[in-house]
């Protein structure tokens, strides 16, 4: 007999994986580009340093990066929960 | 407990300029009544002459501002946290679980691709690191250059003041910090034990207890002497500072050329993972134990059907939710 109550935890879990843990993790991603975004320098105003422009420079490239993972992650998240809403219809769950 | 930074403002670095310039202007007056061979100090025009040098040089060691440092290392606070390190590492290990079960081409290259982000997570936190070593040597090496100026001006205000009220030649040397070690130090410090974590005043505090001194002598045998050592010590205080910050400006770069462009991160999950995609199978993304009788050939008959209904427009109740004005 088939072990379907595995099954049954199975899709639930990879449901939550796509629905919950997977947004969950853009959400922790995208606070980092909130972090980033905010950053306006180490100097002050009427000043302009080297080492505040480098600064800027790899701020930028952080707040670049975080903001591409946070839609990378978003988009993972957006094609398994396509697999398992799909799932869930083939076995009559939806 | 502080909670705010030191030096929150600079109004004090001006009190002490004023505080050497009256001094100077004792000094010069001492130099030319007591005859001891001043010279520079009968320049015209010296008390605003020495005030205005005083001011460009000191503008030079303030191009660091402890209150901005300190606020930009604060938006960090949250993404330092434990718990926040926690809860990445908690939802990567639930979607992990979440596809141990799963079998085939597609649920591989979905466990892949979490691993390629999960790669980028780690290296986006050193990275982050590194911003906040940068960020807590910039803050420690600001509020020491103002700390070692204040007590370069109090010592010599005080060598000063007692040459010119023993009227005889004094001498003494003032321990100052400053220099290229301190950044080693804030750096020794931050990739130590709990790391930037821990804060900037603690950071601070442990960078700089046990970092090596220099001692510039202050005083002599006439005004133009104790004037002179001033200059001295203010100019190899000014330099010291100024290579500190190249220390800092050079790590930076290095920083900045490891970090991968944006664009070099990840690659496209493939189509075999994709619903919307004809390549999308079961057997590719199937279950390891056993599914319900006909479970397989049911999702590859739904497919098409679940794909049109998500491609298919909203309808009028879903567009006036979303907003739309002519749905209604």
């Amino acid at each position: 007999m088939p072990d379907e109550r595995a099954f049954d935890a199975d899709l639930d879990q990879l449901t939550r994986a796509a629905t919950v843990h997977l947004p969950a993790l853009a959400d922790l991603m995208s606070r980092q580009v909130g972090a980033l975004s905010a950053f306006d320098g180490v100097a002050p105003s009427t000043m302009a340093p080297n080492v505040e422009s480098t600064l800027y420079e790899f701020n930028a490239l952080l707040r670049d990066r975080a903001t591409t993972a946070t839609q990378v992650v978003e988009e993972t998240a957006a094609a398994l929960t396509d697999v398992a809403a799909l799932y869930r219809r083939a076995d009559g769950r939806a | 407990m502080t909670d705010g930074p030191q030096w929150p403002d600079d109004n004090l670095i001006g009190d002490l300029i004023n505080r050497v310039v009256a001094e100077v202007g004792r000094l010069a007056v001492h130099g030319t009544y007591g005859d001891t061979g001043a010279k520079i100090l009968e320049t015209p025009g010296l008390l605003s002459g020495v005030e205005n040098r005083l001011w460009m040089e000191t503008s030079d060691i303030l191009t660091l501002s402890p209150p901005k440092i300190w606020d930009n290392f604060g938006h960090f606070a949250e993404v330092m946290r434990d718990d926040y390190q926690r809860d990445v590492l908690g939802a990567f290990t639930a979607v992990r679980d979440s596809l141990v079960d799963w079998n085939g081409v597609a649920a591989e290259q979905f466990t892949a691709h979490l691993g390629m982000i999960e790669h980028f997570a780690r290296a986006q936190n050193d990275h982050l690191n590194e911003q906040l070593i940068a960020l807590a040597s910039a803050y420690v090496l600001a509020v020491q250059v103002r700390e070692d100026f204040k007590r370069l001006v109090d010592k010599w205000v005080e060598v000063s003041r007692e040459f010119r009220e023993a009227d005889a030649e004094r001498r003494a040397g003032v321990e100052l910090k400053i220099g290229a070690a301190v950044v080693a130090a804030v750096v020794g410090a931050a990739t130590a034990g709990a790391g930037v974590a821990v804060g900037l005043l603690v950071l601070s505090g442990a960078a700089t207890v046990g970092v090596e001194v220099y001692t510039p002598n202050l005083g002599g045998e006439t005004p133009d002497d104790v004037w002179k050592s001033f200059q001295a010590a203010l100019t190899e205080h000014r330099q010291r500072y100024l290579e500190a910050v190249d220390r800092i400006q050079l790590r930076l770069v290095g920083y900045r050329d490891g970090v991968s462009a944006p664009t070099q991160l990840f690659s496209p999950l493939p189509s075999s993972v994709d619903v919307d995609s004809p390549d999308f199978r079961y057997e590719n993304f199937s279950h390891r134990g056993e599914a319900p009788p006909g479970f397989g050939s049911q999702v590859d008959r739904r497919r098409g059907e679940y794909v049109a209904e998500k491609q298919a427009p909203p309808g009028l109740i879903s567009r006036a939710l979303d907003g739309d004005p002519g749905a209604n």
